[in-house]
């Protein structure tokens, strides 16, 4: 739909949007140091979530002192509680499918002259739909030996489901 | 397939149509001992899945400037739904992503002008299919450097699409 070319039906538009509206689920976290974490976001009662795109940050960090080597050392595999369904087969590194990806960290030592983070905005697509009292889940796995952080957004739609 | 996907505003999302559809992703990173290497994707499942992305990625090498070209082909066993590529076609690819080294633009590809049956466009450096393959048959993909550094590694992602309500 192009607002400058298609005419917009408000009513219906507001029709729709009593059912389903666009939503932004974001998980983020810590993982500890060469360790295997969970981390997840429950889809409430509310209705179901349909997710079209993925966007990300982490940190890229290793070293005592601690330094930003911009190398990915976090790999996750993405998963829905509902079945115990996996989306990846196995675990995959963050930078083979976030942007921005990597971004500058206060926890460096030298961030002063670290790189600026990566400003690519490239939402991946990611269309899947999780089910109501479902979870988004991801295993993620730190390689460093140093704590990293991550964000990660799930750009969709919530979708109010019949009996709600 | 995926034409039927809802995705935007304003139309209705159909929960029991978006519920049948679900991405799989498969990755595998494996190490280019030589300049010619071949691996394959095997569909684990007892449905149709329908390939629909295919990613390389590689490393940087001396100092990030490769100028190397990788040329990848992609081939089907299934004979049956006659979506076999010919093993001849091949294309270049550019890396992409994270600290992932740009390399040479890719060639125009067109297997429509060819004259298979299903459609590829690109979208950056990102291919996009919507081949189907069923259980037990593989997607072989085959990577060759043409010139250029080796790098260590190449890191190879195929994003499909599953019947997810037949699994």
């Amino acid at each position: 739909m192009y607002p400058l070319v298609d005419k917009i039906n408000v009513d219906v538009m507001l029709g729709i949007q009593k059912h389903q509206w666009p939503s932004k689920v974001l998980i983020e976290g810590t993982v500890q140091a060469s360790e295997q974490e969970f981390f997840s976001r429950h889809i409430s009662q509310m209705g179901a979530f349909y997710c079209g795109f993925m966007t990300g940050t982490f940190e890229t960090l290793s070293g005592d002192p601690i330094v930003d080597d911009g190398i990915d050392h976090l790999r996750c595999q993405l998963g829905d509680t509902t079945g115990n369904k996996k989306i990846f087969d196995d675990f995959i590194p963050l930078s083979h499918f976030l942007s921005p990806g990597r971004r500058k960290s206060a926890n460096s030592t030298t961030l002063a002259t670290d790189d600026s983070s990566h400003q690519l905005f490239y939402p991946i697509e990611l269309k899947y739909l999780w089910e109501k009292n479902s979870d988004i889940q991801l295993e993620m796995k730190n390689d460093s030996d140093t704590a990293l952080s991550f964000e990660i957004t799930f750009h969709g739609w919530r979708i109010r489901q019949k009996g709600v | 397939m995926l034409d039927k996907c809802p995705v935007t505003m304003p139309e209705r999302i159909n929960v029991e149509r978006a519920l049948k559809w679900q991405p799989y992703w498969f990755y595998k990173r494996f190490e280019f001992l030589s300049d010619d290497m071949g691996e394959a994707f095997y569909n684990p499942f007892r449905v149709q899945m329908f390939l629909y992305e295919f990613r390389v990625f590689y490393p940087q090498v001396d100092q990030g400037n490769y100028n190397g070209l990788v040329q990848l082909e992609l081939t089907n066993d299934n004979s049956d739904l006659n979506f076999q590529v010919d093993p001849t076609i091949s294309f270049h690819i550019c890396s992409w992503g994270g600290d992932i080294t740009a390399s040479a633009a890719p060639a125009p590809f067109d297997l429509k002008a060819l004259g298979i049956n299903f459609s590829a466009e690109k979208l950056g450096s990102i291919w996009k299919f919507n081949i189907p393959f069923e259980y037990n048959t593989p997607i072989r993909y085959k990577i060759s450097l043409l010139n250029g550094n080796r790098p260590a590694y190449f890191d190879v992602m195929a994003l499909t699409y599953i019947e997810s309500g037949r699994i």
